[in-house]
């Protein structure tokens, strides 16, 4: 009984440190207490079990495509993770200029998936810019679902082809 | 009692102009008839073994409105040429009501006399023909002609068999802007792009087609001068994506869809002044503006549900209206040339609705259908398909009794749009 009561209040004060995890100060006092190496994983914050939870198995760096929902152009806790990384080395090296291409899976129409995909662009640029890119040239491209890299009609082609890469 | 009166006089002046509109009619087709006028077209004399075989055009072009069912030739009990060879028992007797007859003959090296003739089985009358002096590459030409003629003769509305389809095409790394026949027939490259190029329009001459292309990356709204192949930018903008051109009925706007205020709204630009006026307002994604038949409404597409859905709004701007609330999604409007119908891509198959945007029939289902359209008289729709990643083109009778792919036109073919009628 009290085992199971204590694993509810564990449940509940992760829930809510996850909640807090929002906002960066947060976010650096939590890697800060927490006690292994292993918890501040390439300067993101987080351990690497976490982030491979999200399928981040190497420095965030090293991925330059952030994938979406659906009609959606709402970041993801991966995307935010790697988008984060990616505008933090940004800062460091001023007047490097990106382009962020944005893409979408076939469904819908030509003209609308143009538009989605810009979007998703400018949530990615919104993002780099809040957290560290400010002053970095990031332009906004967009193909929609002109240029996919997955040709099956499936879920898993869809969500390879709801894209934007981040192209130095 | 006094109301009455006027009421009928006014149906009756109505009905004159009726008849005066539609002198060509020899008998009105019932809207709601659900066969077509069966009729028979005898096979040409003299054009056997040539590669356009006019009978078969002009049947299929007919079968295609919806409006005509012709006979199968196996049912035939002669193949008269000639009006002294025509018995009307011999077509009364597998139940045709029009038949066609006509014959081609070689007068010079590469010069042929077209002849045919138009028969009404019922009255035993001849009520129509026509003859054509052509060289053997158009004989094509000439069986659209044709079956213009017998459609105007029976339903006293113009034919579209004459009209043009644009498209664009992928072969590689490259992109093409091309125009064919209706039936796909024809077809010529117009514009050739290493970049993407997609949303072709016809202005309503038909004398120009707009286009999205990319430039450095951007996407900007182009057109091209058919007669000479001119390409000219209509809009672009500092920053931003303009797309999804769209012809005013009279020519002289362009309706489109621009983020250069930072989010896709609906756009409309004076070609004359380059004045534009933006009519929506919203942060959802607006896009696919189509002009209502007389310019005073402009539908479009918008994701500001949730979900892309048809909305409506003024050319000049003012309250926002949705239009459709059944099925997912709804997009990509197109109105009938008489305003009394929309046809939408409708969870991914190709829907016609009521002009209140409630669902009348679906004409096809692929779940990946794209692009419908009109063509000039409202008979048919030309939408495109997937065959797994290969984009194919089909035209539907609006009625949904004809169909066929454009299987024609090779490779991979999307974003096909209707010209307007000649």
């Amino acid at each position: 009984m009290f085992r199971k009561t204590g694993l509810l209040v564990t449940i509940l004060m992760t829930l809510f440190l996850a909640a807090c995890a929002g906002t960066k100060d947060k976010v650096e006092e939590s890697s800060s207490a927490a006690a292994t190496d292993d918890s501040n994983a390439w300067g993101t914050g987080y351990s690497k079990d976490y982030l491979a939870s999200l399928g981040i198995t190497k420095n965030p760096l090293e991925y330059t495509t952030v994938y979406f929902e659906y009609d959606s152009s709402q970041i993801d806790e991966r995307s935010r993770i790697i988008i984060t990384a990616h505008a933090k080395a940004l800062n460091n090296r001023a007047g490097v200029n990106v382009v962020l291409e944005g893409h979408t899976d076939e469904r819908g129409t030509r003209e609308y998936n143009l538009a989605l995909g810009e979007r998703r662009a400018a949530s990615v640029q919104s993002l780099m810019k809040t957290v560290g890119a400010g002053n970095n040239a990031l332009s906004l491209v967009t193909y929609g679902e002109e240029r996919p890299v997955a040709l099956t009609q499936d879920e898993q082609s869809w969500q390879a082809n709801r894209r934007v890469q981040i192209l130095y | 009692m006094k109301k009455n009166i006027i009421k009928n006089i006014s149906v009756v002046i109505l009905f004159a102009f009726h008849a005066l509109a539609n002198a060509q009619v020899i008998i009105p087709i019932q809207p709601e008839k659900v066969s077509g006028v069966p009729i028979a077209i005898v096979p040409f004399a003299g054009t056997q073994g040539l590669p356009d075989q006019i009978h078969q055009i002009v049947a299929n072009d007919l079968r295609m409105s919806g409006k005509f069912d012709p006979i199968s030739q196996e049912r035939f009990l002669a193949f008269p040429s000639r009006e002294e060879d025509v018995q009307f028992k011999d077509w009364r007797t597998i139940g045709a009501e029009l038949l066609a007859i006509g014959q081609s003959v070689q007068v010079a090296a590469d010069n042929y006399q077209m002849t045919f003739l138009l028969y009404d089985v019922a009255s035993q009358k001849r009520i129509g023909g026509y003859r054509y002096s052509i060289s053997s590459n158009s004989f094509r030409t000439v069986a659209h002609k044709v079956s213009d003629y017998i459609y105007k003769k029976r339903t006293g509305i113009d034919g579209v068999y004459t009209s043009k389809i644009a498209f664009i095409k992928r072969e590689g790394k490259q992109s093409l802007l091309q125009v064919a026949d209706w039936d796909g027939y024809g077809a010529q490259t117009i514009v050739t792009s290493n970049e993407p190029l997609l949303s072709p329009e016809w202005s309503p001459d038909g004398s120009q087609i707009a286009f999205v292309a990319f430039e450095k990356s951007r996407a900007k709204i182009k057109s091209v001068v058919l007669a000479t192949g001119e390409v000219k930018t209509l809009v672009t903008s500092p920053r931003g994506l303009n797309s999804a051109p769209a012809w005013s009925p009279d020519g002289r706007s362009l309706a489109f869809s621009s983020s250069r205020t930072g989010n896709s709204e609906i756009f409309v630009m004076d070609l004359q002044s380059q004045a534009s006026r933006k009519l929506t307002n919203h942060w959802g994604i607006d896009t696919n503006p189509s002009w209502s038949p007389d310019g005073s409404s402009i539908l479009f597409t918008s994701g500001r549900s949730g979900k892309a859905n048809i909305y409506q709004v003024n050319a000049y701007g003012g309250a926002v209206t949705r239009l459709t609330y059944s099925g997912k999604e709804n997009g990509d409007a197109d109105m009938s040339p008489n305003g009394d119908s929309i046809v939408v891509i409708r969870d991914g198959g190709t829907a016609v609705l009521n002009r209140t945007g409630e669902l009348v029939r679906t004409l096809h289902d692929s779940g990946f259908d794209e692009s419908p359209s009109f063509s000039g008289n409202g008979d048919m729709v030309l939408f495109g398909i997937k065959q797994g990643y290969n984009g194919k083109l089909v035209v539907s009778s609006v009625d949904g009794r004809a169909k066929q792919a454009l299987d024609s036109i090779s490779g991979d073919v999307r974003d096909s749009v209707w010209s307007p009628s000649n």
